[in-house]
């Protein structure tokens, strides 16, 4: 038995000093980390809940009554003008319903996440389609469907002919002329019933929209839907969302909406800060303003500001609830917490300093541009940069490939 | 005896081992494991969806230095083109004209490696290697229809050199991967796995301990003294075995938690060159007994194991110098690899650092005027988070972008970058030094206008109870 047993050892030894030397370096000391314990309890799951069911669905639900009314106002102005009546009042009132609207959409449209985000934006597009916009074919649209009401039907048109964008261009015409090189067939016609041809298509389109909001409201509210309860419950069973870490990506994804959209597209491009389709340099390109007919960009941008600070800081009506600066200070990165909510204040207050006409700004103040421009881009280097490696998160649409 | 006749025989006792015949059942076994593993992992390129992105979506690919001549198929190009490797990996495994198959298979994947340098893995690297070494080495003079068709060429011995030289390669992975962890983030702040290991806390059953500080010291020094040790522990006959099963299981862990596509699975095959060469005929004679069939009859090889030419040996010695010498190559540069990544291709840096970063290039016109270019104007997601780690991607697209606006006209503008990037979660820094024109710059010899690499420590990330 003796060798045997000396056979044994022999073999078991250096498989033994092998293990040894894994559990050794399994058991090593934390090298004495600057940090050992949590400062504060972080719950990830109440940061899904607060963002998608305290900050987005009653945001859904705004914006459903917002769209609707948008819709009736339109109605009752084409109403008025159809009785021949003076349409100034009613005009006012639908571009008035408009802002509202916008406003309400520019705050979500800023934290896009879920199922106004499914199918490449399909939802978001048929509500607000830009940068997607085509004047004259909404121009070539408005003689279709004054000539044949009854067969127009918005659901067939593309995005860049209806929306919320398109109803901007309709409410707010600067002249008779069309958008179009050479007028479409039967625009010369309409003549005096322009503002009513006009009008027609705004209401078909605002109740398209108001249709649309109301389903995306449904797909949100509680007992409907309820995508804000699958959001919040990610990773947990009955939620279609596998794990929290996705859910969190999804709002993180929706974030860089600063970055494209607010950042490069509507400040920066407009002012000629980034480059543009004008060509321009340190001069604006006002066919890339947002909202060039309403001249409503400023509003758009402060809104588009609120909402991502509501999302990022869990912030509502100034009560403050669990967002991604706790997450933050959770795992030890307070400074970049800081940073950010800091940078993105200073950016609220550049973009309140701007005045009410985004079109007056580029002109005679475009420095206030360039300065919020300037604040942004400090929020989203850190987006995208030790933001998503500190909570290890992805880029947005990084679908391909792996990693070694 | 003189020093020099002791190196002679030395020498002489080397090379007399390195021609001792050995089963070429080794070499014929790992062949047919390459060229599945490749075929799946063909397969699972062609099913993934991932070749529109990766060929058709970018409008600007990056390239390596001499090679800015290949570009991608057509679309369906690329879906024939992965097609015929898998065709071709499906030969090397059957051992139908497996030279060329092998060939073929090796050049055809280089070819989609430099396509957009945004596409290097680690393991595609090693996938061309392992498809070339297969080129040179007699493994398809054996289970091969190659062997079958012509008897004459049939092999049941091969000279060790040529396991000798498979061991070499994987072990060269291994080794030098290891070395990358031979610094401070990994093994004093357990960065990145820390980080990394924290975003996974939804993981079933260990996910809750994940973010402990301690798991990413365990796991960052297992890491290390895995790839430093492991090689010698599968080359010691008494520890073989059990390092192969620590081996799978890293492996597997690793696959699981990281997006590290066939890397886990290449590699456990890969290792298995590090059994003894005969071992594979064993086990199959041992199947056929269980399976009441004949066992299959010892190696009793007609003719000794083929001899090396001069120009292969030669091959084979500047191979193996290549080898040894790319992985070092960035020791010959200043700075951080991690940050100017200046000698961290081919050199097996693998997942020793986490960045993200945001890159903005700005043309600087001669009145003073500037204009902001985002990359997204050019590069897919998938690119856009690639450039912000690579200096080398930053300079050749600002390179790109330089040359645009000389054609449209603006021959004096400067072309600088704000390239601002967070290594291992430290707060961003300027990777560039932002008044460096990309236009005057050449990416040959030390990267002195990368910036030095940060010297603050990575950040510690709390457990999230």
């Amino acid at each position: 038995m003796a060798p045997i047993r000396v056979a044994a050892v022999r073999t078991a030894v250096p498989a033994w000093v092998l293990a040894a030397t894994m559990v050794a370096a399994c058991s090593s000391p934390d090298g004495g980390s600057a940090v050992d314990a949590p400062e504060a309890q972080f719950d990830r799951a109440g940061l899904l809940r607060r963002i998608a069911v305290d900050v987005l669905t009653p945001g859904y639900a705004r914006f459903a009554t917002d769209a609707t009314a948008l819709d009736a106002a339109v109605d009752a102005h084409c109403a008025v003008l159809d009785a021949s009546g003076d349409g100034t009042a009613s005009e006012t009132a639908a571009r008035a319903a408009w802002r509202t609207a916008i406003a309400t959409w520019q705050r979500l449209d800023a934290v896009m996440v879920g199922p106004g985000a499914a199918d490449d934006l399909r939802l978001r597009n048929r509500i607000y389609a830009w940068p997607l916009l085509a004047p004259c074919t909404i121009d070539q649209d408005v003689v279709a469907r004054w000539s044949a009401p009854g067969t127009f039907d918005v659901a067939t048109r593309l995005d860049n002919v209806r929306s919320l964008a398109a109803v901007e261009y309709l409410l707010h015409p600067t002249s008779a002329v069309s958008s179009c090189p050479l007028s479409p067939n039967g625009w010369d016609a309409l003549g005096a019933d322009l503002p009513r041809a006009r009008c027609g298509l705004a209401a078909a389109i605002t109740a398209d929209v108001a249709t649309q909001a109301a389903a995306l409201a449904e797909a949100w509210r509680p007992g409907g839907g309820d995508y804000g309860t699958t959001l919040a419950t990610a990773g947990q069973g009955g939620s279609s969302i596998p794990t929290e870490r996705e859910g969190l990506n999804m709002i993180s994804d929706a974030l860089f909406y600063l970055d494209k959209m607010v950042k490069d597209m509507k400040l920066g491009e407009s002012a000629g800060i980034v480059i543009n389709a004008c060509g321009t340099v340190e001069e604006p390109c006002l066919r890339e303003v947002e909202h060039r007919f309403a001249d409503a960009s400023t509003l758009s941008v402060r809104a588009n500001l609120a909402g991502l600070r509501a999302a990022f800081t869990g912030t509502i009506d100034g009560a403050d609830g669990l967002g991604f600066d706790d997450y933050l200070i959770a795992v030890g990165a307070a400074d970049l917490a800081t940073r950010m909510v800091g940078n993105l204040d200073l950016a609220i207050t550049r973009a309140d300093a701007l005045p009410e006409s985004f079109l007056s700004a580029l002109a005679s103040d475009r420095a206030a541009v360039v300065a919020l421009h300037a604040a942004t881009k400090a929020i989203t280097d850190d987006l995208k940069a030790q933001f998503l490696t500190v909570l290890g998160l992805e880029i947005p649409d990084d679908v391909a490939g792996d990693n070694d | 005896m003189t020093v020099v006749d002791a190196g002679s025989r030395v020498t002489a006792r080397v090379l007399a081992r390195a021609a001792r015949p050995i089963d070429a059942a080794a070499l014929a076994a790992f062949r047919i494991a390459f060229g599945l593993i490749a075929l799946v992992g063909v397969v699972r390129l062609l099913t993934s969806g991932w070749i529109a992105p990766m060929y058709q979506d970018p409008e600007v690919a990056f390239t390596y230095p001499g090679f800015g001549w290949v570009t991608a198929w057509p679309s369906w190009g690329m879906d024939l083109h992965y097609a015929v490797l898998g065709v071709l990996a499906a030969l090397v495994t059957v051992g139908l004209w497996s030279r060329l198959a092998s060939a073929l298979f090796a050049l055809g994947f280089a070819y989609t490696q430099l396509i957009d340098t945004t596409n290097y893995l680690n393991h595609h690297y090693l996938v061309v290697l392992l498809a070339g070494l297969l080129v040179v080495l007699p493994a398809h003079r054996t289970w091969s229809i190659d062997a079958w068709r012509a008897p004459s060429s049939r092999l049941d011995v091969v000279p060790a050199w040529t396991l000798w030289l498979l061991r070499f390669q994987v072990g060269v992975v291994y080794v030098f991967a290891g070395l990358a962890k031979l610094q401070g983030d990994w093994l004093l702040h357990a960065q990145p796995l820390n980080i990394w290991l924290s975003a996974r806390t939804d993981t079933p059953l260990v996910g809750a301990w994940l973010d402990e500080q301690w798991v990413a010291y365990a796991m960052s020094w297992a890491g290390f003294v895995f790839d430093t040790t492991i090689v010698a522990w599968l080359l010691w006959g008494r520890t073989r075995v059990i390092a192969y099963v620590v081996l799978c299981g890293f492996h597997a862990a690793t696959g699981y938690f990281f997006n590290i596509g066939m890397f886990p699975l290449i590699m456990s095959g890969a290792a298995l060159v590090f059994f003894p060469p005969e071992l594979p005929r064993r086990a199959i004679a041992a199947l056929a007994l269980r399976a009441g069939r004949a066992s299959m009859p010892a190696p009793t090889s007609p003719r000794g194991p083929p001899a090396v030419g001069r120009a292969l040996g030669a091959l084979l010695v500047v191979h193996v110098v290549v080898q040894l010498a790319l992985p070092l190559r960035h020791h010959l540069y200043p700075g951080d690899v991690r940050w100017n990544e200046d000698g961290a291709r081919f050199a097996w840096q693998v997942m020793v650092r986490e960045k993200h970063g945001s890159v903005t290039y700005i043309v600087r016109f001669p009145d003073g005027r500037r204009l902001q270019v985002p990359p997204r104007r050019y590069l897919t997601a998938r690119q856009e988070r690639e450039l912000a780690g690579y200096p080398d991607l930053i300079l050749q697209l600002g390179r790109r972008i330089g040359a645009e606006m000389h054609a449209a006209g603006h021959a004096d503008v400067r072309v600088t970058v704000d390239a601002r990037v967070s290594l291992n979660g430290r707060p961003a820094e300027a990777m560039i030094d932002p008044e460096i024109d990309l236009l005057t710059v050449s990416d040959v010899g030390a990267r002195t206008w990368v910036t030095p690499a940060p010297s603050t420590d990575p950040i510690h990330l709390r457990a999230r109870p």
